[in-house]
């Protein structure tokens, strides 16, 4: 008897391993490729081609439809429940508080302090040959979500506390100042005010990694400010649009459609004299906004005329250049403008943007860019 | 390739079990397979490595049976000791510490203006720790005449690099396991008891270390701690690391019976343990043994002064914290127990908490055990003072970087796995001994643990096992 129930406990046990394989090269037929790990054959196993085979391995495993049986297993299923929007998924979530993943890391893990290094010379080099066309740079940084709101990432924290300033930043904005580049440092602006209650409007969208509109009118005051320009009255106009517009972090979370639930979001949109939205000019600005996807929220999609560069045009009273790349803030931009100098013509002011995430990440690049003499 | 993935449990292994039991039992055949599959499982991770692997096969396979000789005169058996024992000593070097003594050198010639060390650097040979103490051990024991040299060099190499133990052990004793290469018994008692023993370790690496290791990768790498983060994050890891060893530990030795193969047992309920000394005869007894009979003893063990018995203490735990990495927090780690092990010794073996009830005594060590776990896991020694400041730290005066820690860390999965996990470690089951009787309902169990085992897994990123890196 036992050693009956010893045999059928070896064979299923076996079995439950054997059907790994044999599903995932049943899933392999069903879609007509190549039986996975074929390709363990087809080459040399060198340390890279082996990588190429586990690699080739993990793809496999998601269309496996006997792994895909298991993982949905009732406790499992719970268990990534529980996990996946705390622990797994690229979100946090404390309803209707969304936060990226990583950017809350960035605040509660220790940074990299190669990015640091890479950045200011970067940075010094692009104020050098901007300085040597006459054109003023006015560096401006847009500060981490989790940084200004972390009393909204966790429902048990105390709402109102002030936000954050990442010491990195501060000493990186430091040394630029001390080098004489123009600054306007919105994690200090931002931290400087008193924090937004749960009944007012915040400063970030609660499900996206962007501002509000709140928060880019102070955003836009602060660059108006370094800036240092008197406006030219009557050139642009502005009015109050209700718009809901799709958020990052809820597409993130796998929801591809807007929430009809959230609320509208009141936008300031800004007009010409005709009606229409500040045009970009293609040349001949006397400033121009270099940015990421931050200068690209109110100003393309549901709504247009209420971003960042309308609102500074709008304040300037003075049509505003735009060359926007998203998460390409830090050195997509700056070869844009080298590839297109010809968009330098007129300018007297470069508003370079980029976000806080820039200066913290590893992964972030910051190339020398020369720009064409 | 590592025990805990879909490559190994779904191809390597039901391909290595079909040959090995398709092939006649007499004979060298099965042996011969079992290294073939050895060498490809040690060669998955980079195939250069093989040849390196078989030089030191083959020397010290030739070194133990010219020791093994009858008529070889005592000294030149000495020297040939020393020179097996050396050459082993010297690949471990290499391979595994003399990145460490070119950094330390350089940190010296800086500041005495002298010229740097070479900048060749290269990663540490998977199991090197391991493949160079069991030719230590054969070497010694063969040299002692506590066993006889193998006469196959097939079985040698196959003891050498014997997949189930070849990356993070157990240490086997050369004189111990030998035999077992020549003759062993197979038996479905056997086979099923090594199918139940490993989907035990599985499910501890996968189900809770693997849960845990989030977690104290967080506290561990966090801007700012308090104390509440900081002794979850210290909980978290004493709890996912012995989860990961001890599961792989488990993992290996089932494996090994599926191949009819015993191995020792390499761990004990050690966080049950009542004071250091202990925890020591616990946690990791393979290798506790292998620094006792042949380190320890040999020094002297206490057959000698106080002094000297402290000072062979101290020496051995500190070897023992360098034989798991090549960083000063492993020499702190292995001080801090050498310390706490000298004080129990003087104390007459006893921990100086002795007379507290038996709950407190284990609460006692598992903090003391927890503390040292900082140096083992701390980037630098300043980070580990750091840590330490971060666990006495209740002033409430932690900021957002504390606040965002503490919102990741005390996620639901977390606390329940960590109840869970310190829930298991108090139960008096042994794995070993409890996968040795398998009734209807432990088979069951055991076909749920893998059933889920793999359910997650195929959800998980890869996660090597934490004792790869030594």
């Amino acid at each position: 008897m036992k050693a009956r129930r010893e045999r059928k406990f070896v064979l299923l046990f076996l079995a439950a391993l054997v059907a790994l394989p044999v599903a995932q090269w049943y899933a392999d037929l069903a879609v007509g490729v190549a039986p996975t790990g074929a390709g363990l054959v087809r080459r040399p196993p060198t340390t890279a081609h082996l990588r190429a085979v586990e690699a080739e391995f993990a793809a496999a495993a998601a269309r496996n439809p006997y792994a895909r049986a298991l993982a949905a297993l009732p406790g499992l299923a719970w268990l990534r429940g529980q996990a996946s929007p705390v622990l797994e998924g690229r979100v946090v979530a404390d309803e209707p508080w969304l936060f990226y993943r990583p950017d809350v890391r960035l605040v509660s893990q220790r940074p990299a302090p190669a990015v640091q290094a890479r950045a200011v010379p970067a940075i010094l080099d692009w104020h050098r040959q901007l300085a040597a066309r006459g054109v003023r740079l006015v560096v401006v940084v847009a500060p981490l979500k989790p940084a200004l709101l972390t009393d909204r990432v966790a429902r048990r924290f105390t709402v109102g506390v002030a936000a954050w300033r990442a010491p990195e930043t501060a000493a990186v904005l430091g040394t630029l100042r001390t080098a004489g580049v123009e600054v306007v440092d919105l994690p200090a602006v931002f931290a400087a005010l008193p924090a937004p209650g749960l009944a007012e409007e915040p400063w970030y969208e609660p499900a996206d990694t962007h501002w509000s509109q709140r928060g880019l009118h102070v955003a836009a005051d602060a660059i108006i400010d370094a800036i240092g320009w008197a406006r030219i009255p009557g050139v642009y106009q502005v009015r109050e649009e209700m718009v809901l517009r799709p958020a990052d972090l809820e597409r993130l979370r796998a929801a591809s459609v807007v929430d009809e639930r959230r609320p509208k979001e009141a936008c300031l949109v800004v007009a010409d004299a005709q009606g229409r939205a500040p045009a970009t000019p293609p040349a001949g600005a006397e400033v121009l906004l270099l940015g990421d996807s931050f200068c690209r929220i109110f100003e393309e999609g549901e709504v247009t005329g209420a971003g960042l560069r309308s609102q500074l045009a709008w304040r300037l009273g003075r049509p505003v250049g735009l060359i926007r790349q998203d998460g390409g803030g830090a050195t997509l931009v700056r070869q844009e403008l080298a590839r297109h100098p010809e968009r330098l013509r007129g300018v007297k002011v470069l508003v370079w943007e980029f976000a806080e995430r820039d200066l913290l990440a590893a992964e972030t690049e910051w190339a020398k860019v020369e720009l064409p003499r | 390739m590592v025990f805990a993935s879909p490559i190994f449990l779904g191809y390597f292994l039901p391909l290595v079990l079909a040959g090995y039991y398709l092939l006649p039992a007499a004979g060298p055949a099965r042996n011969r397979w079992l290294l073939g599959a050895s060498y490809v499982f040690y060669g998955w991770w980079d195939p250069r490595l093989v040849p390196a692997l078989f030089v030191l096969t083959l020397a010290t396979f030739g070194l133990a049976r010219w020791l093994g000789r009858e008529d070889l005169p005592e000294g030149r058996r000495r020297l040939g000791l020393a020179v097996g024992v050396g050459l082993a000593l010297a690949v471990l070097f290499v391979g595994k510490y003399l990145g460490f003594a070119f950094d330390n050198y350089d940190r010296l010639a800086a500041a005495l203006g002298w010229a740097p060390a070479p900048a060749t650097r290269w990663a540490l040979p998977l199991g090197i720790s391991f493949f160079t103490f069991h030719a230590i051990s054969t070497l010694v024991d063969v040299h002692r005449r506590d066993a006889k040299p193998m006469a196959s060099l097939v079985d040698f190499a196959c003891y050498l690099a014997f997949f189930p133990q070849l990356i993070a052990g157990p240490i086997l004793r050369f004189g111990a396991i030998a035999p077992a290469y020549a003759e062993r018994r197979h038996s479905w008692a056997r086979f099923s008891s090594g199918l139940a023993l490993f989907s035990l370790g599985l499910a501890k690496k996968v189900i809770i270390a693997n849960t845990l290791a989030p977690a104290a990768d967080l506290a561990f790498a966090a801007r700012e701690l308090d104390a509440p983060t900081a002794w979850f994050g210290l909980v978290a890891y004493g709890l996912q690391l012995y989860y990961d060893f001890s599961g792989y530990s488990d993992m290996a030795t089932g494996l090994a019976r599926l191949f009819g193969f015993e191995f020792p047992r390499n761990f004990n309920a050690p966080y049950l343990a009542e004071s250091i000394t202990d925890f020591w005869r616990r946690w990791h007894i393979s290798l506790g043994g292998f620094l006792r009979d042949y380190l320890y003893i040999p020094l002297g063990g206490n057959r000698r002064s106080p002094t000297r018995t402290a000072l062979n203490l101290l020496l051995v735990m500190v070897l023992g914290g360098l034989w798991h990495g090549a960083a000063w927090t492993f020499v702190a780690w292995g001080l801090w127990h050498g310390t706490l092990l000298v004080a129990e010794r003087w104390l007459g073996g006893r921990a100086w908490y002795e007379d507290l009830p038996r709950f407190l005594r284990v609460l006692a060590t598992f903090v003391l055990v927890l503390l040292g776990w900082v140096f083992f896991r701390a980037e630098s020694l300043a980070a580990a003072g750091d840590y330490f400041a971060a666990l006495v730290r209740f002033d409430g005066t932690g900021g957002a970087p504390v606040r965002l820690l503490g919102a990741e860390l005390f996620a639901l999965p977390h606390v329940l796995i960590l109840v869970l996990g310190l829930a298991l470690m108090w139960s008096r089951r042994r794995a070993h001994e409890w996968s040795g009787h398998l009734s209807r309902r432990r088979a069951v169990l055991c076909l749920l643990l893998l059933l889920l085992s793999l359910g997650l897994l195929s959800t998980q990123r890869p996660n090597p096992f934490l004792y790869f890196q030594f």
